[in-house]
């Protein structure tokens, strides 16, 4: 099989660089004989994370399957930004809820070296297996505690330990829950390539998990001191607003690099976690 | 002690690196020798850099390099430094500052060579009258000559080790390289060649046994030749080396897009960065920057972003605002290992600007002028048809293409323009001490 006609595969349903630059991984890191099946597969717009079954994030080689999301770059830069200036604070835990392939969660693991243990919890069974395949993965890079357990953010679930209970504990909790709203879901905002593969369970949610996010897990539980969301919108950031008592809770919105709404992010008044305001960009009152 | 017929090829090195490597030895058995003794033939470049065959008949006549009085000069007084350094350390160890310690241990290594180098030059000397002696008996005299014949080797390597020694050490002559190549005009077989490069350099790190690593490249839409790649080359030193391929590089041949047989000329630009390490311990010397100094974008889609799209463009544009400096690195599917790695050449990109202005500015100082060599001039060609690499700075032509694109015979370029630099630098210096 010729160059040529692989890169015409790709150039079918991609602009030129993106084909040129995609053919080249695929080389890089598949055998000769899978070369043409991927690249048609590609070319149909299966995502390249599915095609390669990986992607790199962080100091972490994540295994990508189909029926998790795909961790995204715009996740990546949030994580990596927070681990710099969170790397002298000391956390006894960091909750990653919704956390499908373990990204959010294993890369602090593999960031900071002040947190004791790291909770990784999804409501799916395909998830918690990646995850645990993931941290086996990458086990030399983790520097703390990692435990993957399943359980419902809408049945208030928490991992059953004195970690969250007790009260004088410094505890994190982030999350990257389903935000894209069904009114959204299918028009031009959303990927071909996402709606087509990704699992709509990670995709579609609103409100609803941001509502849990503060009621469920922080409310219930005092010894969370910080927490950092990824959302797309502005009215889930208001909604996270109107639940917390900013007498207690200081807020800020942080764009992505591109520009775009991407966190909101808490702290305690007083709380050591206030080393985040350094990523805000605006805070919220 | 030599078998016949089989050709030796024996290449003299000084042990320093900044060098003056110009004389060759090419030993082979001489079968056809009438001489009763038993020795090898010797071609050598003399001093007038003409190819001399040692023999024992002419070995008294050949024309070493003389080195200049001022040199020489140079050299006596960095003995006397040495002797003072010696005097104030027998009076008392306490005031041996760090300074002097490091200063202590490289003269005590220069006057090892010095040293080395009275010796046989003495010993060159004898001999010589010797030879040159009516009265002498012959018998001696074939004695002497043969003696010669073995010390002449080592004489014109020591020659060349203190020249080295004499002369300032480039910067950055430790530091490991970072080599990034672009087509320049020429069309599709600008780009051809230029991957041609990409591979010279490659082949040229296997055969130094060179750790390398491509930090980026990209293809050509037609799957031959590239649009720009830069090669990293992890080992201390290679920078002093590799720096001398800098330039324009010229090539003239039928390409393989050429349907008519007709030679094309087209060229690549290279650029030599010294690679300044990152991950050293010694991190204070690390530049670091402010963060309204870069500008750091990355390439995304219009759009919501986040869950909504999965985008794998993961390339990083850095630009450096001061300087207007521009890298762009896309190879890697991390972001965050692009990143990395266009600091690393942006670092390296604005310490060799640095000392390129430096450097402009010293020689406008001193000949109130402006260089006469310019980036943009071409240093080298390579013609296939003739099967030849010249290299135009120093008008040194290798007819052994196919040799110096293996990277096996690039040294022997690269010695020919160190030489022609060492030579420049030896004529700067004699000037300098001469108008003190």
């Amino acid at each position: 099989m010729s160059k040529s006609s692989l890169i015409s595969l790709l150039t079918k349903s991609f602009s030129k660089e993106q084909a040129i630059r995609e053919l080249k991984w695929i080389k890089n890191e598949l055998p000769e004989n899978k070369w043409l099946n991927a690249c048609n597969l590609r070319s149909n717009y299966v995502p390249l994370q599915y095609i390669l079954g990986n992607q790199p994030f962080g100091k972490l080689d994540l295994i990508c399957r189909e029926g998790v999301l795909i961790p995204r770059l715009d996740t990546e830069e949030w994580v990596i930004e927070s681990s710099k200036v969170l790397k002298d604070v000391k956390i006894n835990g960091v909750l990653d809820y919704c956390t499908g392939s373990g990204c959010i969660g294993l890369s602090y693991a593999s960031e900071l070296n002040q947190v004791s243990i790291v909770d990784c919890v999804d409501f799916k069974d395909d998830a918690i297996i990646l995850t645990n395949d993931n941290y086996k993965r990458n086990k030399d890079s983790i520097l703390c505690d990692v435990r993957v357990s399943k359980g419902d953010l809408f049945d208030s679930y928490i991992p059953n330990d004195q970690i969250y209970n007790t009260h004088t504990n410094n505890n994190l909790l982030v999350s990257n829950p389903p935000y894209i709203p069904l009114k959204d879901l299918h028009t031009d905002e959303v990927e071909k390539s996402v709606l087509k593969y990704e699992p709509r369970e990670a995709l579609l949610g609103d409100l609803e998990f941001y509502e849990a996010l503060c009621e469920n897990i922080l409310l219930k539980n005092n010894s969370f001191n910080g927490f950092i969301f990824e959302l797309g919108y502005n009215s889930q950031v208001i909604k996270v607003r109107e639940l917390l008592n900013p007498e207690i809770w200081s807020m800020g919105i942080r764009n992505d690099s591109n520009g775009k709404l991407r966190n909101v992010i808490g702290w305690k008044k007083q709380s050591s976690f206030n080393v985040l305001q350094k990523i805000v960009h605006k805070e919220i009152l | 002690m030599f078998n016949n017929n089989i050709r030796y090829l024996t290449r003299i090195y000084c042990n320093n690196t900044i060098g003056i490597k110009p004389f060759h030895l090419f030993i082979r058995n001489n079968s056809s020798s009438s001489s009763s003794t038993n020795i090898p033939n010797v071609i050598i470049n003399d001093a007038l850099n003409e190819n001399v065959q040692l023999s024992l008949d002419n070995i008294h006549q050949i024309k070493l390099e003389k080195l200049h009085p001022a040199l020489l000069q140079k050299a006596d007084s960095m003995k006397n430094d040495l002797k003072l350094l010696e005097l104030k350390l027998q009076e008392s160890s306490i005031n041996f500052s760090i300074e002097d310690n490091k200063n202590y241990s490289n003269l005590s290594n220069f006057i090892v060579t010095y040293n080395n180098f009275i010796e046989l030059r003495e010993n060159y000397k004898e001999l010589l009258e010797m030879i040159n002696n009516v009265d002498e008996d012959d018998q001696l005299k074939h004695e002497a000559k043969l003696e010669l014949f073995s010390i002449i080797p080592s004489f014109i390597n020591s020659i060349n080790k203190l020249k080295s020694n004499l002369l300032p050490k480039h910067p950055f002559y430790d530091k490991s390289t970072i080599i990034e190549l672009r087509p320049g005009a020429g069309g599709h077989e600008a780009n051809i060649f230029t991957n041609d490069l990409l591979n010279m350099y490659i082949k040229y790190c296997q055969f130094n046994q060179w750790p390398y690593e491509i930090l980026s490249k990209t293809d050509h839409i037609s799957g031959s030749g590239i649009i720009d790649a830069t090669l990293q080359i992890n080992y201390n030193g290679s920078y002093d080396r590799l720096r001398h391929e800098a330039g324009v590089h010229r090539v003239q041949r039928i390409p393989t897009t050429e349907t008519k047989g007709r030679v094309h000329t087209s060229a690549s630009g290279v650029v030599v960065l010294p690679k300044i390490d990152d991950n050293n311990s010694n991190s204070s010397l690390i530049r670091q920057f402010k963060p309204d100094e870069l500008k750091i974008d990355v390439m995304r889609a219009s759009g919501a972003g986040g869950q909504h799209v999965n985008t794998t463009e993961s390339a990083v544009r850095i630009t450096h605002l001061p300087t207007g400096i521009v890298v762009s690195i896309q190879d890697e599917r991390s972001q965050h290992k692009n990143k990395d790695k266009a600091l690393t050449i942006l670092r390296s990109r604005l310490v060799e600007k640095e000392l390129r202005e430096r450097q402009e500015k010293e020689r406008n100082e001193r000949t109130n002028q402006v260089s006469s060599v310019d980036r943009s001039d071409k240093i080298r060609t390579y013609n296939f048809q003739q099967n030849r690499v010249t290299d135009h700075r120093c008008n040194f032509t290798l007819y052994d293409l196919d040799g110096c694109m293996n990277g096996t015979k690039l040294d022997l370029i690269i010695d020919q323009v160190e030489k022609k630099e060492a030579d420049n630098a030896a004529l700067e210096l004699i000037k300098d001490i001469e108008s003190k």
